[in-house]
């Protein structure tokens, strides 16, 4: 089998965030980056269905700055087999522009398996995998929690609201993991060790403008006081509305 | 400029959060189209005219009767190509999320996903929406033409105003697709992801885990002995939980 992980680098979910001095981005010092944690879940599938298949290659593509390279390395100490890393020092706030050179490079070669997390948990787009499966006229189920593969056929299972939507797919085919597919495994010092030796090949990239343009990058709004509806029975009504309408948990 | 608000049917009925996208999408300004895919007429479709939209369109092909994502991707897709759209609003639901990156990626542009805030802005689209697990709001302009954009669901509260909708039901041929959905299964009571909300669900694999667990552990046995009594620890079972 051969599949295609693609991953991105990502700030550590425990960050602080920090609003540049632009007012648009994310103060990057001191900020430890990982590999996007839903990207995780691709990789691992990668390797279980390599290891399954008996032989084949996991190939790990990155779109980011040069310091993606050690997020690939992650991978590789995963167990992938080789990386590409399309280094690009701005990656623009339009995930269709980063659809359009990830599928460039997918377009070279035919794979079996794409992966792609369900979404990077910086930004939040979970849409860049449907959007290289459609550029590259690839079937595409997001989401997945659970898979199987027999022959050139798939079935999936993914999460929705109330109940799981069970989808049946053909290879080669365009695939985003979601959390519960699998336990990633974490990189053995073997492993570290061996992937420093995995090749990496950098390819420079140049990426559009797009269409959508960040104006500004601010802080959630303060959290209101608790406050108190009423005593007694006659607050229930109160409460139960304010619960449905302003809290929106009931 | 006409809005395009797509509906969101489940077994042949529409779902609530549908009158959210038609709520969400009148922030743009009127008319408000309202667009859904369904096998025969969608039931509580009608309804929608009561939340403000000016005119419903059922799309209707056999293929409709489940959500079948290439088929009602190549559907709107064409559905908006003709239509010349200011925006094309979905609901950033688990089925919306799915298909509004299909639709956007058949007209070329990307999404504005999962947004909590929208406001039409000269001829673009202002929206807000949450970032770095909702650590920070970011405002983008939208200017693709047409803007395709998923509203967060549970939001945009529903407002009704009531509006004498008239409606057009449009056949339309789909390709067959190569990815189908089976059946709807229900889940495991306490099992869905999908009802945890997305901010916490990431305490695992953190190397601090195991060292709140010990803490909450430690807390729970202060609390649960009586004075004097010496606390035991053990740290093995605490980390595990």
């Amino acid at each position: 089998m051969k599949i295609a992980v693609c991953i991105k680098r990502v700030p550590d979910s425990e960050t602080r965030v920090k609003i540049a001095t632009d007012g648009k981005s994310l103060d990057e010092a001191g900020v430890k980056f990982v590999l996007n944690p839903y990207d995780e879940f691709a990789v691992e599938e990668a390797l279980r269905r390599k290891e399954q298949a008996g032989s084949g290659e996991v190939v790990v593509v990155c779109l980011g700055p040069a310091a993606a390279q050690e997020t690939i390395r992650t991978a590789l100490a995963m167990g992938a087999d080789r990386g590409v890393l399309l280094q690009a020092d701005k990656i623009p706030p339009d995930p269709f522009e980063s659809a359009k050179v990830i599928a460039a490079e997918l377009i070279g070669s035919t794979w079996d398996l794409v992966l792609f997390g369900r979404m990077a948990i910086d930004d939040y787009h979970h849409q860049v995998g449907p959007l290289v499966a459609e550029l590259v006229d690839l079937p595409c189920v997001s989401a997945v929690s659970h898979l199987e593969i027999a022959g050139t056929t798939g079935v999936a299972e993914r999460e929705i609201e109330g109940g799981i939507e069970v989808v049946d797919f053909s290879l080669p085919a365009v695939l985003t993991t979601d959390k519960g597919l699998n336990e990633p495994r974490y990189p053995a010092l073997k492993g570290i060790m061996a992937a420093k030796k995995k090749p990496l090949e950098v390819k420079p990239t140049a990426l559009g403008a797009g269409s959508l343009e960040v104006l500004a990058l601010s802080p959630p709004p303060q959290r209101k006081d608790g406050r108190v509806v009423g005593e007694g029975p006659a607050a229930v009504g109160e409460l139960v509305r304010l619960l449905r309408e302003e809290a929106k948990v009931l | 400029v006409t809005t395009l608000a797509v509906l969101e049917p489940r077994d042949g009925a529409l779902r609530k959060i549908s009158f959210e996208v038609v709520t969400g999408a009148q922030r743009l300004g009127q008319p408000v189209e309202a667009v859904v895919c369904g096998a025969g007429t969608v039931q509580g479709v009608e309804q929608v005219g009561k939340f403000g939209a000016d005119k419903i369109v059922t799309l209707t092909n056999p293929a409709f009767a489940k959500y079948a994502p290439e088929a009602y991707a190549q559907a709107l897709a064409e559905r908006a190509k003709q239509g010349g759209y200011r925006a094309i609003v979905f609901a950033a639901s688990a089925t919306g999320k799915d298909l509004a990156p299909r639709v956007a990626a058949k007209l070329g542009v990307a999404v504005a996903a999962d947004l909590t805030d929208l406001a039409a802005a000269g001829g673009g689209v202002v929206v807000t929406r949450p970032v770095y697990a909702g650590k920070a709001l970011l405002t983008v302009k939208v200017e693709s033409q047409p803007a395709v954009l998923s509203l967060r669901p549970n939001v945009f509260t529903p407002v009704e105003r009531p509006k004498a909708a008239t409606s057009e039901v449009v056949a339309v041929s789909v390709p067959a697709g190569r990815v189908t959905v089976r059946e709807i299964k229900a889940a495991p009571p306490g099992t869905l992801a999908a009802s945890r909300s997305p901010q916490t669900s990431r305490c695992w694999r953190s190397w601090r885990a195991p060292l709140a667990a010990g803490r909450r552990w430690v807390r729970r046995a202060r609390w649960s002995m009586p004075d004097g009594v010496p606390t035991p620890i053990k740290w093995g079972r605490s980390a595990r939980r």
